[in-house]
């Protein structure tokens, strides 16, 4: 008749000890693994910060033709400036606007449009007819600028 | 018995230090996260500066036009104040005729018939094109042939970071 015997003390300790190494190993490098994610997401949120700070715009002429035909003229500092979006009277203006350079290239329409540094953007949007007086907003990466542009 | 004790003091000790380990992650990360945020507003606090600056450059450009018409020549003049020197990046009008014009450095301006000089202290030299770097106490004059009447006109300047609007006052 064979007796049941309990493991011995030193496997019950070694078997103690990888289980706590084990799980504990575990737990740590998750912890770890999460606070270098985190730790790299305020990094980029700090390089996005810096590369959108360095973009400006200016609005230096705006008003309607009388086709009804908005003209904007911005021009950008020294960093390319990207356009993302076109806003009159609070609408999304993008699809009745076209962009080019003060040469005449086209530029894409935005959000892809991409203003080299030192340089004048000439953006014509199509507004209803008879519209006399309009809210323009334009939306880059660094930021907004606002006109009012009236008919003259 | 002994044994028994000494392993679980292995696995306390084992764990402690694994413990002071994700402890010492959290700390670190907190003060990363905080370091991160003083990066983000020393940048749009700089940002604001720059930009807030640009706008008051602009305040020190003294810049006008007179349009001649029997000679139909428009004559922009552009002198600057500011204590250091301005970038002109560009020259925008709008015409009587209902269309506008504007220069960058993608154009020459010669071939525009357009003529710009820069005076300081007496000497004075053609430019050809946008940007225009102009420094203190000098003078950008810009004569445009062949023009219609204008409505308004303004030139934009940089200073590297930032820009600003300058409208003409007619004389």
């Amino acid at each position: 008749m064979h007796r049941l015997r309990g493991i011995s003390e030193h496997v019950s300790a070694a078997l103690l000890a990888i289980i706590v190494l084990g799980v504990g190993a575990l737990v740590v490098s998750r912890i770890i693994d999460n606070t270098q994610l985190v730790a790299q997401q305020g990094e980029e949120n700090v390089i996005e910060t810096k590369l959108r700070s360095i973009q400006d715009l200016t609005v230096a002429l705006a008003y309607i033709d009388a086709n009804s035909v908005l003209h904007v003229v911005v021009v950008s500092a020294g960093a390319p400036v990207t356009i993302e979006a076109i806003y009159v009277n609070n609408t999304l203006w993008n699809k009745q606007c076209s962009a080019r350079l003060a040469n005449g290239t086209l530029l894409p329409p935005p959000p892809s449009t991409v203003l080299p540094y030192h340089a004048a953007a000439i953006i014509d949007c199509s507004l209803p007819p008879g519209a006399r007086i309009a809210s323009v907003k334009l939306v880059y990466e660094g930021g907004e600028a606002h006109a009012i542009a009236k008919k003259i | 018995m002994l044994l028994r004790k000494r392993s679980r003091g292995i696995a306390t000790v084992i764990g402690g230090v694994l413990l002071a380990i994700a402890l010492l992650a959290i700390i670190a990360l907190y003060f990363y996260l905080q370091y991160q945020q003083e990066q983000i507003l020393n940048t749009a606090s700089q940002t604001a500066q720059t930009r807030l600056e640009a706008t008051v450059l602009a305040l020190s450009l003294n810049a006008s036009y007179h349009y001649d018409e029997p000679t139909r020549t428009l004559y922009i003049e552009a002198r600057s104040s500011a204590p250091r020197a301005v970038i002109i990046t560009s020259l925008d009008i709008i015409w009587a005729n209902n269309s506008f014009t504007a220069i960058d450095r993608t154009q020459n301006l010669t071939s525009l018939g357009i003529t710009a000089t820069v005076t300081s202290l007496g000497s004075s030299a053609t430019i050809t094109g946008f940007p225009v770097v102009l420094g203190p106490g000098e003078t950008l004059s810009i004569v445009v042939r062949n023009a219609t009447r204008p409505v308004a006109a303004a030139l934009t300047l940089s200073t590297d970071l930032a820009t600003a609007t300058v409208p003409l006052k007619p004389r």
